[in-house]
């Protein structure tokens, strides 16, 4: 999914008319300066990074004037929150909060409906909330034909003690648009998360609205650059690369994520780095599970499926290879109607033209195992254009299981190793 | 409909759906007994998007009916051409902002990059 920063889902609030409190982006000292000056103290500096549970990781800050806020400014934009580098804030107007309010908006997969979700006591760990006392949680299911209207949201309060009837009325206004917004912007999950109620209207704090990365292509207003899931951090170069290949090309597709660009967690953990590449997101998590336990961790995530045509295989087989430090390849298709000799044909002219005199064959151990529909055509492509005779590449057929696919790639990185190799 | 964009011409060459080109050398086909390119260009057993017209490779469809995805960009012509014919053809498959990105990594990377 895309998942918007605050500043940005606050924007498309404002066009549902949510009401959000007075607020500015900046990423300059002088900016923040100008934004204050504009708003007026107190306000609250929060960092726009795509990560939860900012307040207690040091990502939000209220300033009360000048001083503190030339302060804070600078530590916040040169320092990270979670992990995450923060090159951008929203300074906000700080609201007298009398009690806060969890809405959201999300897809219920046993329903099959979106879901309201109406939390009285706040959201503070609503995740943990829902596991410990889901009883705690109204929640309404919407028949999208039907739609969601203020009556049902008034409903679905009347559950919710300690509130006025006119607070009443304003939260179920926003109840409303954001079920609307959620619809327009084809979103997996809209949130506030709090809704605050003050003392003289309801205010979103904060917002969190994530598109269905399948719908990207029908949200063009919202510019977003990078549909594919990275957590929770921004993507890489290198997979906003990636997420160009199926831009004007429907034909199949290409998951790619990084799972450790900086190769910090597989040195720390004293492992092997490899790139990887499954047909089907199963194959590849069963794959990884047999890879692990070897010493090997693959530095990237991808999955090519639907039948992606041969020019798709071609463009991410370029970019798996193109990761620094890795120590060999594992390609595996699980068994499908995918047409095999197709996939085969991206990687053999991706292999030509990044190991050119070696006419394709890899300088790291490499394992393409090849099961399902065309598996015999991909084997002998390989077979014919010489990359299957190379010293450190092993082609398997459909009698591979996961775990022979692994065990032969562990057996020819030792040998690879063993011969003095690379890295 | 059928198009002869190949008579008279030097390279043969259109986009597809992707965002890339396929350009096909023609002054090498004619010496070609092979046609491997068009061979491959085939889906569930007819002709897709080449065909031989007087002794070299033509295009079946116009050049808009390829782009929008009449080539289903399975690089066998590419391939083929290098096995059984003359390397006459050439597939380009750009990918925005990845030779930056070579650049970038370029002393960290395991491979050599030509």
């Amino acid at each position: 999914m895309a998942r918007l920063l605050e500043y940005q889902g606050k924007d498309i609030f404002s066009r549902f008319k949510i009401p959000t409190p007075k607020g500015k982006v900046v990423r300059r000292l002088e900016e923040a300066k100008a934004a204050a000056d504009d708003i007026g103290y107190p306000l609250v500096v929060k960092a726009q990074v795509y990560a939860g549970k900012r307040a207690k990781s040091g990502g939000i800050r209220i300033v009360n004037d000048d001083n503190e806020l030339l302060s804070a400014v600078p530590v916040m934009l040169s320092s990270t929150v979670r992990g995450l580098p923060t090159d951008t804030l929203l300074v906000e107007e700080k609201v007298d909060v009398k009690r806060e309010i969890y809405v959201g908006v999300t897809a219920d997969p046993s329903s099959r409906t979106p879901v309201v979700i109406v939390c009285g006591e706040g959201g503070v760990d609503i995740e943990e909330m829902a596991q410990q006392r889901p009883d705690a949680l109204l929640k309404f299911y919407v028949d999208i034909l039907r739609g969601m209207h203020v009556y049902d949201a008034l409903n679905l309060l009347r559950s919710v003690p300690g509130i006025s009837s006119q607070e009443r009325l304003a939260v179920a206004r926003v109840i409303c648009s954001l079920y609307a917004l959620y619809r327009h912007h084809d979103c997996k999950l809209a949130e506030i998360n709090p809704l605050a109620l003050a003392t003289d209207r309801v205010v979103a704090l904060d917002s969190r609205v994530d598109i269905d990365d399948d719908a990207v292509s029908r949200q063009a207003g919202l510019n977003i650059e990078m549909a594919e899931e990275a957590g929770n951090r921004s993507a890489t170069v290198l997979e906003r690369v990636a997420g160009s290949i199926d831009h004007n090309d429907h034909r199949g597709t290409v998951h790619f994520v990084q799972i450790d660009p900086d190769l910090s967690y597989i040195r720390e953990h004293n492992m092997t780095p490899i790139g990887f590449d499954c047909v089907g997101a199963g194959a590849s998590l069963a794959m990884m599970d047999e890879l692990v336990p070897l010493g090997f961790y693959p530095v990237d995530f991808c999955d090519t499926s639907g039948n992606p045509v041969g020019s798709k295989l071609y463009r991410i087989t370029r970019i798996i290879f193109s990761q620094p430090g890795i120590e060999g390849y594992v390609f595996l298709s699980c068994i499908s109607s995918q047409q095999l000799d197709n996939t085969a044909r991206g990687i053999i002219k991706a292999l030509k033209e990044i190991y050119v005199e070696s006419g394709g064959q890899p300088n790291i151990p490499s394992v393409l195992a090849f099961r399902g529909a065309w598996d015999e055509d991909a084997i002998k492509l390989l077979a014919d254009h010489g990359i299957m005779g190379g010293r450190w590449v092993r082609v398997l057929g459909r009698d591979a299981t996961e775990r022979s696919t692994a065990e032969t790639f562990a057996a020819l990185h030792r040998e690879w190793k063993a011969a003095g190799g690379r890295c | 409909m059928r198009e002869n964009r190949t008579l008279g011409k030097k390279l043969l060459e259109f986009k597809v759906r992707s965002g890339g080109t396929i350009a096909i050398d023609i002054q090498r086909c004619i010496e070609c007994e092979t046609k491997a390119c068009v061979k491959v260009c085939t889906i569930q057993g007819g002709p897709l998007v080449l065909d031989v017209e007087q002794q070299v490779p033509s295009l079946r469809w116009s050049l808009a009916e390829i782009e929008r995805g009449g080539c289903v960009e399975c690089l066998g012509c590419e391939l083929d051409c290098e096995l059984y014919g003359k390397r006459a053809v050439q597939v380009n498959l750009p990918l925005a902002g990845f030779d930056e990105y070579l650049r970038s990594v370029a002393e960290l990377l395991v491979y050599q990059v030509d």
